[in-house]
């Protein structure tokens, strides 16, 4: 097979951070090929260079036997691209996106309508939909449509299933299949590793380097330490008889859509409690109202004994929060944010500096207590937040996705800190995309369509649906759902 | 104190911000040095046409005087009226003086002597101000008017403006950077963080609030410098007076801000709604048209225009030398309004949806 897309040697620096560094690849014609790597290992960077929408400093690539530098408009009517975020124009329905982006291409939606047909079907039912009002999962099936419609010999996806869920995510990498079937070249990359598995073969690069390219499961085996980090041991914490939040049929309703629909359930004191769903499924809803941020239309919470309708403010003193959206303030310095936080939680003036300079050792982000939170790796910037969040030692802590788009082991890495805080007795409230995630919790409920399916521990659950992994239940019981809309 | 970290964070965001900090300093001081000299409302260089019918040494001595005068430019003497007003048409004049036959003879008999004036008013204020120059220029027949302009001696357009150039910098630099503060926190998402902390409602808008207090007690500072060394102007009165007015007018435009900022999702929508309050407040002040020239339903809007009670202030303060108890009822009303811009402007953030 001829290589379709090559990289020579590509250097490209952005002031004093190398992106890439004498990077090369080459992927053959037909083939899955995937990116696997760290944030800001230069994945993005590689897939701009390739797309001809960012120059190299040193070195050279083709795509389609076309110069990136050359022949970029030849190569702009032969590649499909999906860039992470914002390839979507969320004010324009479903259809009107569909039909800007063929437009763009000097073509039409009819044209080519057989290329997209298989994907297209599930959007149809919503096409006079605002694209921003669809779900992760739905949009990232809008996006691969928009870079489809022209009929793209390659296609460079860059993390298109980041924050998917997991159902949504199978139907995703089932759609790439399909068309690689169809001799399209698809260049993917990913944080999933059982995404990483269903490539041809990939490439491992971390900071600029591509350190290994090979089939999937002899990169994972030699890189394994980083991308396939054993699993962890954690003595299940809890106590059976002290709940520290109580749900008692709570209902939120968004108009006359109900995104959380008469859930009851409780959360044990001292306990790891991961809180699953597909996108949309309300996960995200009912944590803002157990934290105060949000007011249940109808029901009864308490959280520690306070309810969340009328005593807001009383639990917001007592719990920490790390959103989804990473919410440190990007251009204050690591110090000065883990300052701010402390102050408003009432932290005493003299004890910040020391308590601060102990969890910034302990975190390994000493060295960079000058640095602005803006340019540190996503990865530890969520170890930043998970400790600035437990830094006025709450007795409960709610994080809402907290791992997004990060590597295996940094994930590890992430869920040592929560077992720490787990073993001082915090309370831990999270919701997750990952499934092996979902096995380090103690107990686990599942949400579809706005209620609790499921909620017990991961081996019981495992065993109740006989399944090998939680990947089965929740596939099991997210299949279920009958909420399009998600 | 929660509020010292929150203010301790405002400052270094703003100082850390690679344009903020510029913006402070070089905008006042461009608006301060260009804009007087530019934005004027004086008329100079009208071209004139007269028609002399009398052709008596008095008629020709007023004649003289126009053309002598620095505001008109005597451009043709035609024979005719209608020579005269052809003259307009074709834009080769401004305003038309007709000097009627026997114009002399009713002086001497000491009675009065009708002229014709007539002014192209297709720019309004051109030709009306134009006619009032040409008329102080034909009183003086009567001599036995005199006028003193008091505060602004010689009618120089510059000390009018800077005043008011002032405070119309305050406007924008306190209105529009707490308007889009909060929003922005709202776009990159560091807002749900706070909402999250048991900080208050009223300290977290204080928080906000105070460092544009600042900048404005700066942005004044600058303004007051230039006035000084650019323009020769000093307040008559006292220097004290002003900061107290600033300090309070900066709380109600900020205030006004942080409640549109509140409202808004987006930064543009902050802008926009921003840009459309301080418009009708500039338009509506007495910057560049005086308020008793107004309609009168317009002179009501005025009254709830807190830009309209500052600016009197300024220029009260300024250019006549007022003091404290002068200004008294504007500071009272503008105090009136910074409660309620903050007061507002708490209530209108929630922590909780």
């Amino acid at each position: 097979m001829q290589p379709i897309v090559t990289a020579n040697h590509i250097s490209k620096r952005f002031g004093k951070v190398t992106a890439l560094d004498d990077a090369s690849v080459s992927v053959n014609r037909g083939e899955i090929f995937g990116l696997i790597g760290p944030d800001g290992a230069g994945k993005t960077t590689l897939f701009r260079i390739l797309a001809t929408l960012s120059l190299a400093d040193a070195g050279e690539a083709s795509v389609a036997g076309f110069d990136v530098v050359r022949d970029y408009r030849e190569i702009r009517r032969r590649i499909g691209y999906m860039p992470g975020r914002f390839s979507l124009y969320t004010d324009l329905s479903v259809e009107e996106n569909l039909q800007f982006f063929a437009t763009v291409f000097n073509t039409t939606v009819e044209e080519n309508y057989h290329q997209i047909r298989d994907i297209y079907v599930q959007l149809e039912p919503f096409r006079h939909r605002r694209a921003g009002a669809l779900s992760g999962g739905m949009k990232q099936k809008l996006a691969l449509c928009c870079a489809l419609i022209h009929k793209p010999e390659i296609l460079f996806l860059d993390e298109p299933t980041t924050g998917v869920d997991p159902v949504s995510r199978k139907e995703f990498w089932q759609m790439l299949r399909h068309l690689r079937e169809e001799g399209i070249t698809i260049v993917v990359s990913t944080p999933f590793m059982d995404e990483a598995r269903r490539c041809d073969r990939i490439a491992f690069i971390n900071d600029g380097h591509i350190l290994d390219t090979d089939v999937p499961e002899a990169v994972l085996l030699r890189h394994k330490d980083i991308l396939c980090p054993p699993g962890l041991q954690h003595a299940a914490t809890g106590n059976d008889s002290d709940n520290i939040i109580t749900v008692d049929n709570l209902v939120k309703r968004f108009g006359s859509f109900t995104a959380v629909d008469h859930i009851s359930f409780t959360v044990r004191r001292g306990e790891i409690f991961g809180f699953l769903g597909a996108n949309g499924a309300g996960k995200t809803t009912a944590m803002r109202i157990l934290s105060g941020l949000s007011l249940p239309s109808e029901g009864h919470a308490e959280v520690m004994g306070y309810d969340v309708t009328t005593q807001s403010e009383e639990i917001k003193r007592r719990i920490g929060y790390m959103s989804q959206r990473f919410s440190l303030y990007e251009d204050l310095k690591v110090w000065e944010n883990v300052r701010l936080f402390a102050g408003i939680y009432g932290v005493p003036e003299k004890e910040i500096a020391p308590r601060t300079e102990e969890m910034l050792r302990e975190i390994g982000l000493y060295d960079r207590r000058d640095t602005l939170v803006r340019n540190l790796p996503l990865g530890w910037k969520q170890r930043l937040a998970f400790s600035v969040a437990i830094f006025h030692r709450p007795q409960l802590v709610f994080l809402d996705e907290p791992t997004g788009g990060v590597d295996p082991a940094t994930r590890r890495q992430f869920w040592e800190l929560i077992y720490r805080a787990a073993e001082r007795g915090i309370t831990v409230f999270v919701t997750t995309h990952y499934m092996d995630e979902a096995e380090y919790c103690d107990r686990i409920s599942m949400m579809v369509d706005g209620r609790i399916r499921a909620l017990d521990s991961p081996e019981r659950l495992k065993a109740r649906f006989q399944a090998k992994d939680m990947d089965e239940v929740f596939l099991r019981l997210a299949r279920e759902a009958t909420r399009q809309s998600d | 104190m929660t509020l010292r970290y929150l203010i301790e964070k405002e400052f270094r965001q703003i100082m850390r911000n690679s344009f903020l900090p510029r913006l402070i300093f070089i905008f006042p001081c461009f608006i301060m040095l260009i804009v007087p000299w530019a934005a004027t409302l004086e008329i100079e260089d009208l071209r004139i046409a007269v028609i002399d019918n009398d052709r008596s040494p008095k008629s020709r001595r007023l004649t003289h005087r126009i053309e002598n005068s620095a505001y008109f430019q005597l451009t043709r003497l035609p024979d005719s009226y209608d020579d005269g007003l052809d003259a307009i048409e074709r834009d080769r004049a401004d305003i038309l003086l007709e000097i009627p036959r026997g114009f002399e003879k009713h002086l001497v008999k000491g009675e009065e002597a009708p002229v014709l004036v007539a002014v192209n008013t297709v720019n309004g204020t051109k030709g009306m101000i134009g006619s009032s120059y040409l008329s102080q220029i034909l009183t003086p027949q009567g001599e036995d008017v005199s006028i003193r302009y008091r505060f602004n001696p010689h009618l120089d357009y510059k000390v009018f403006m800077v005043p008011a150039l002032m405070t119309m910098l305050l406007v924008m630099l306190c209105g529009f950077l707490p308007a889009l503060n909060i929003v922005s926190e709202k776009e990159i998402g560091t807002i749900e963080q706070i909402n999250v902390t048991p900080v208050s409602r009223f300290t977290f808008i204080l928080g906000k609030l105070l460092p544009y207090w600042l900048m404005g007690f700066i942005v004044l500072n600058i303004c007051i410098g230039i006035a000084r060394f650019a323009y020769g102007l000093w307040p008559v009165g006292n220097l004290l007076t002003i900061y107290l007015s600033t300090m309070i007018f900066t709380l109600v435009v900020s205030g006004l801000g942080l409640i549109i900022s509140n409202y808004s999702a987006t930064m543009q929508q902050a802008m926009f709604v921003m840009w459309f309050f301080i418009l009708i407040f500039i338009l509506l002040s007495g910057l560049f048209t005086p308020i008793s020239s107004m309609p009168q339903w317009a002179q009501y809007i005025t009254y709830i225009n807190p830009l309209r009670y500052f600016m009197e202030i300024t220029r009260m303060v300024y250019l006549k030398g007022s003091g404290i108890a002068d200004i008294l009822p504007q500071l009272g009303v503008m105090s009136g309004f910074a409660a309620t811009a903050y007061t507002l402007a708490i209530l209108s953030y929630c922590k909780q949806q």
